[in-house]
């Protein structure tokens, strides 16, 4: 079988390149009807969906489905239907047996009750998970904050605690933080936290969140490892409101229609731990300004035809932290300042043409500050870019033998000016242990031009009913490193049932030498990982699904630090592991189960020996389920988590420079010991009160309810003769009240 | 960047959370300091070296080390180390071989050569090891032996009375702070703060020892070293 599909394959990829050119829209063949199919089409909570249209492939015929989402239509032996409906993802199901077919359309965006078309949702990969907004809002243990429900998902290390990774980002299948991206509608989000980890997009404003381990499609680069696609949300067809009042922080948002095409969504959030902060603390600690933030997001949608849709977002955020105190041994004053603020607008069109003809583009505009000064080390960095992409799309029923054939190609540039003042001390690196000193100063103040340019195309197509390819290329040009990297990805599909999915991906994955003090040189290649991920997906009756996921990702081109402490392109990585993920969702439950097995090693040198991977976790198990009362009043959650300790280097001893009185460890092997592994236990309750015109509703989230307080790293003494363990906060709770109109 | 700050706040604000020793703590085995007689040796001059060490029970002592010896055998043909009397001495090289040995390592004629030389002291059984510089090409000095004040009274032979629950301030005389010079205050008993500076406050609870050990160290840039110790004793 593998064999008759290769010169199909060859064609195609041939054709990724060609095909918009060569391929006329082709009638398709008349084929003989001998039999009559019969289905219904229902979306995700089983509601039926009605006027889809649903098409015989190659046969051509075609019939829509009526208001109960039933439909009857003549097939030919091999025809494969192509089920379309506005507002859902198109699907290809194969015609097997003699029962009903039951086709499931999954929504291109969710808004609460509201389905809504915006623009091309992420392609989906093996692994991928989505989550909705109120997925996100309720999952216990996050305090209903987006970025800390991404540690519920299989194959990421918990971002959270000062030992972890999520002071970068997010760690995805052995990666470092760095190595995966986070997407706001398409274009990175500067930055991703406020203080105390709180995320700096709402999930009230939040549409959905996509999330891509691995095997991702041409259309995204820059990220070696996985991808978080965060969708704004676009306001409803009635006018809403809602206010939020946290114990950190309150929020409030509005949406509205505009004329009849028209939408509006404001929100806008402000911290308040520094009106109370500063009265919690002892007073030797003389915080000048408690941590405060702001963020807000402002979303304008338009449909300006019946084919043309399109999208005005702006999103802004502002924190500032100031701290002065007096060291009780030195006297010497320790100052501390971190303010950081940006702002980022992006205009998004998507414009449906004729037989199958799309286009996605988008226009982004970033202006970001940063000011972040400890003692007398400081960074001052202020970054403007104008970021464009473009991508068009056409679908063919037929081509070169080949059905319901996409055929892609788009480009993206985002040139940034980035003028960086520095005075710090570097920082330690990934798999560096303790040196008992403070790192080689480093001085930089100059402009940095970033100018990253990329181009793709690729192609996917039906090779039979029940097996579905795609395969595309990307290059990316980082023109300040000069650099090149030509990035091949395919991916295979087959689908033995209705229910069952396997995938079978391949590509190559590049990141730019554009992290932190990367930026400095300009002699480094992009880091590279090649990506082979292989899985499969099963939904069990009309509310289960059950995914699982193997993959192996090996790494070169890292960057790491020669012996004079410069950086190399000379380190090499693998991770690889299997995900697991079963989910049940209906009207009432939620239930989640996720499972990750993984180990990821680094050798820093060609020669070097093989070392495990500062964020390497072996075992990440969650348990989730929530459940709302029939009345929905209420809604009770819990979610318990189990995850391998952190690796980490032992301190055997230590030297004693008695000229400097400073104690200098002795390392073991690097990160050869584990912090100890931990689980925890995180409960939430949500109330209802629904009143004629409006909803109040008040949430208990408790995090960790059993005070199980995580060790998040070993401290040591100065002289390295002690270790104690640095844990995280026992319990957690967050209280919030919501009004909705 | 910003999480990075905030982070290094947190572990800050953490740091204190624990009970760990601090550096003013006598309250573990280890070496406290290793001075030369002499930091900066001429041209074949000789100099002994000794170490300030303190035991498990907090009681402070001057040691000869038990192997000193040169981290980088090379440096033979500049400096010489030799058992001399229970301790050790070292001895700089001639004048010729400190200035080829100058030219070697890429110094001016003014530039001081440090060598480094490794000592190890037996405390408790258990060997522990540190390093010391010793500068060749020129004469140089230690700093000048303090005397402790405790409240403004020399502390001698006998236990200095410290007060519970007040603060009790520790000075030296025969030392001018000055910018080349850095302050240690250890205590084996109570709790020190300003314990790096060259006045530091010792405070005694009801609950700690009301006798103990209070050591004063200076170090020079050039790397001279002296020091002087008390006992406190809660009248």
């Amino acid at each position: 079988m593998t064999v008759s599909y290769l010169p199909r394959l060859l064609a195609a990829l041939t054709l990724a390149t060609a095909a918009p050119a060569l391929a006329q829209p082709a009638a398709p063949p008349a084929a003989p009807a001998t039999a009559t199919a019969l289905g219904v089409v229902h979306d995700r909570t089983g509601a039926p969906v009605a006027g889809a249209t649903v098409r015989a492939d190659p046969s051509g015929v075609t019939a829509t489905t009526d208001a109960a989402g039933q439909f009857a239509i003549a097939v030919a032996p091999g025809d494969v239907l192509l089920v379309d409906a506005a507002g859902f993802e198109a699907a290809l199901v194969a015609i097997e047996g003699d029962g009903a077919i039951d086709v499931e359309l999954v929504p291109l965006a969710t808004v609460g009750e509201v389905i809504e078309l915006t623009d091309a949702k992420p392609k989906e990969v093996a692994g991928a998970v989505s989550l909705t907004r109120e997925e996100l809002a309720t999952l216990p243990g996050t305090g209903g904050d987006l970025l800390a429900s991404l540690d519920a998902l299989p194959g990421v290390t918990d971002p959270s605690g000062f030992g972890g990774g999520g002071n970068q980002g997010v760690i995805i299948r052995g990666s470092a933080p760095e190595d995966s991206r986070i997407l706001l509608d398409g274009f990175d989000i500067p930055q991703l936290y406020h203080f105390l980890n709180r995320s700096i997009i709402p999930t009230r404003a939040v549409a959905g969140l996509d999330y891509l381990p691995g095997g991702f499609d041409v259309k995204y680069g820059r990220a070696s490892s996985g991808i978080v696609s965060v969708t704004s949300r676009g306001g409803g067809d009635k006018v809403e409101g809602a206010s939020e009042v946290s114990v950190i922080d309150a929020s409030v948002l509005g949406a509205s229609p505009i004329g009849d095409d028209g939408k509006l969504l404001v929100s806008f959030r402000r911290s308040y731990l520094d009106a109370y902060l500063p009265a919690l603390l002892p007073e030797d600690v003389g915080l000048v300004t408690a941590p405060r933030y702001y963020d807000g997001i402002i979303r304008a949608d338009l449909d300006v035809t019946d084919r043309l849709r399109g999208a005005l977002t702006v999103v802004g955020s502002d924190d500032l932290t100031e701290l002065v105190a007096t060291n009780d041994q030195t006297a010497e004053e320790f100052k501390f300042r971190a303010d950081t603020k940006f702002i980022r607008a992006i205009a998004a069109g998507y414009w449906r043409g004729d037989h199958g003809l799309t286009i996605d583009a988008g226009l982004s505009a970033l202006a970001q500050g940063v000011s972040f000064e400890f003692s007398d080390q400081f960074l001052k960095v202020t970054q403007l870019s104008v970021a464009g992409r473009a991508e068009v799309s056409k679908r063919y029923p037929t081509l070169a033998g080949l059905t319901d054939v996409i055929v892609r190609g788009g480009a993206e540039f985002d040139p940034r000016r980035a003028t960086i003042d520095m005075r710090l001390n570097q920082g330690r690196d990934e798999g560096e242990a303790d040196t008992g000193m403070d790192g080689p100063l480093q001085t930089f103040n100059d402009t940095v031009w970033l100018t990253d340019l990329a181009a793709w195309s690729a192609i996917e197509a039906s090779l039979a009913p029940a097996v579905r390819f795609s395969a595309g290329v990307r290059v990316d040009a980082f023109a300040r490193n000069g650099a090149y990297p030509v990035q091949p990805r395919g991916e295979l599909t087959v689908r033995p049932d209705g229910r069952t999915k396997l995938r079978l991906a391949a590509g190559r994955y590049t990141r730019p030498a554009e992290f932190q003090s990367e930026l400095l040189t300009t002699d480094l290649e992009p880091e590279s990982a090649t990506q082979l991920t292989l899985g499969g997906e099963r939904t069990i009756g009309r509310h289960g699904n059950v995914q699982l996921t193997v993959y192996d990702t090996e790494r070169t081109d890292m960057i790491t630090r020669d012996a004079m402490g410069q950086l190399r392109n000379q380190g090499r990585g693998r991770s690889y592991g299997v995900d697991v993920l079963g989910s049940y969702r209906t009207e009432r439950w939620f239930g989640w189960l996720s499972y990750s097995l993984s180990r990821s090693t680094r050798r820093d040198t060609a020669t070097a020996p093989e070392r495990l991977f500062d964020y390497d976790q072996t075992h990440d198990l969650v348990a989730a389920v929530s459940y709302k009362t029939r009345s929905k009043r209420w809604q009770f959650g819990g979610k318990w988590t189990y995850t391998s300790g952190q690796p980490t280097t032992p301190v055997l001893g230590a030297f004693y420079d008695s000229d400097q009185d400073l104690f200098l460890p002795m390392n073991g092997e690097v990160n050869s010991e584990r912090l100890p592994s931990h689980h925890q236990l995180d409960l939430r309750v949500d109330h209802f009160w629904r009143f004629d015109a409006w909803t109040l509703s008040a949430f208990l989230d408790v995090s960790n309810v059993y005070l199980n307080a995580k060790v998040e790293q070993y401290q040591y003494n100065f002289d390295y003769s002690q270790r104690a363990e640095i844990a995280g906060l026992p319990i957690v709770p967050s209280i919030g009240l919501r009004g909705e109109l | 960047m910003t999480r990075r700050a905030l982070l290094v706040v947190g572990a800050l604000a953490l740091a204190g959370c624990n009970d760990l020793s601090q550096r003013w703590e006598l309250d573990h085995a280890r070496v406290l300091a290793v001075r030369m007689s002499a930091p900066g040796l001429a041209p074949g001059a000789t100099a002994t070296v000794d170490a300030l060490v303190v035991d498990d029970a907090g009681v402070p002592a001057v040691v000869p080390p038990r192997l000193v010896a040169l981290a980088t055998p090379g440096d033979a043909a500049v400096l010489t180390v030799a058992p001399a009397d229970g301790g050790w001495t070292v001895t700089a090289g001639d004048a010729a071989a400190i200035a080829a040995a100058r030219a070697a390592a890429g110094l001016t004629a003014d530039q001081p050569l440090a060598i480094t030389l490794g000592a190890v002291v037996t405390l408790g059984g258990v060997d522990r090891v540190a390093t010391k510089q010793v500068r060749l090409g020129e004469a140089l000095a230690n700093p000048p032996t303090p005397v402790i004040h405790v409240d403004g009274v020399v502390a001698g032979e006998a236990p200095a009375p410290v007060a519970i629950d007040r603060d009790v301030a520790l000075t030296l005389d025969g030392v001018t702070p000055a910018d080349d010079l850095a302050f240690d205050w250890l205590t084996s008993t109570g709790t020190l703060t300003y314990s790096e500076t060259a006045a530091a406050t010792l405070t005694l609870a009801a609950d700690d020892a009301p006798t103990g050990h209070v050591v004063a160290i200076v170090r020079s840039e050039v790397g001279g070293a002296a020091w002087a110790t008390a006992t406190i004793a809660v009248p």
